[in-house]
């Protein structure tokens, strides 16, 4: 499948679970990577450049269990982005529903 | 493959960036693992599920040099017709001296061929007029000559269209070399 639109995808799911609460990179992988089977690593590089595009925000905060864990949140204009994503992935899947039910 | 040998194969993989994005990518790292092992996984075990580390280095750095969002130069799309001012002013004299003299002059000469194959025919319609009013061999003759300034007239104006067209696609092409020579060429 084309990277780009892999990768958007990707940055979907990740806005959709930052929008749900704060989480920590190990925590946004592993629930990646155990639903879509993707691997961990894949979600570092998306995580970075939506840091740089200003559509999240990173804070440290303590672990009992640990160093101190880099934690994300989405920010206003990734909530806009989020909004954006789920209308053109819901367009996308309802033509593929359409295509795929035998109705073209 | 363990922690080590996973970050010392990322932080190769990283080498096109910059130190401090280098440094806190591979923190990133660091806390993967750690939390991994938080959970009680092996080093062999996180390593493997994060994937090839040249690959997710390879995507930092694609994603690095994608984020100056490169901005395309907007005047090279709708190419405005560049003037070329020299050329202009050449393409100016050319036109005073030599242009409009030469073209005034062919259409000069062409308004003149046609205003000949007016008059060859005006004299058919002459000669067939004055026949009518004539007799026996005389009005034969006149006939005759009628008929052949006809032919005469039918084929100058045959003639005349073409030379018309051919004279009208010249003009068309000597603009629009001006225009080439005035636009470096850029223009269709």
């Amino acid at each position: 499948m084309n990277i780009q639109f892999k990768k958007g995808v990707l940055e979907l799911c990740v806005l959709s679970m930052l929008i749900r609460r704060d989480q920590y990179g190990y925590e946004l992988a592993s629930t990646l990577s155990e639903t879509i089977q993707i691997a961990d690593g894949t979600i570092y590089p998306i995580l970075r450049k939506l840091a740089s595009d200003g559509q999240v925000t990173t804070y440290l905060q303590e672990s009992s269990e640990g160093p101190p864990r880099k934690y994300y949140a989405v920010t206003p204009a990734g909530r806009q982005t989020h909004q954006a994503l789920l209308a053109e992935w819901q367009q996308f899947i309802q033509h593929v529903h359409v295509i795929t039910g035998g109705d073209l | 493959m363990n922690k080590h040998q996973f970050m010392n194969q990322l932080r190769q993989a990283l080498s096109p960036l910059d130190g401090p994005a280098i440094a806190e990518i591979l923190a990133d790292f660091e806390e993967h693992f750690a939390a991994g092992f938080s959970r009680g996984k092996s080093e062999e075990s996180i390593a493997a599920e994060l994937g090839d580390p040249l690959e997710i280095g390879r995507q930092y750095a694609e994603a690095a040099s994608a984020i100056p969002p490169a901005p395309v130069p907007p005047a090279a799309a709708p190419a405005a017709p560049r003037i070329n001012e020299g050329a202009l002013l050449g393409v100016i004299l050319l036109n005073l001296f030599i242009g409009i003299p030469l073209w005034l002059g062919l259409f000069a000469a062409l308004a003149g061929f046609w205003a000949g194959a007016g008059s060859i025919g005006a004299a058919a319609v002459v000669l067939f007029v004055l026949a009518v009013f004539q007799a026996g061999v005389i009005s034969l003759i006149l006939v005759l000559f009628a008929i052949a300034l006809s032919a005469l007239t039918i084929l100058s104006v045959i003639f005349l269209v073409y030379l018309t067209k051919w004279m009208i696609k010249g003009v068309v092409a000597w603009f629009r070399w001006n225009r080439s020579l005035v636009t470096g060429g850029a223009a269709a």
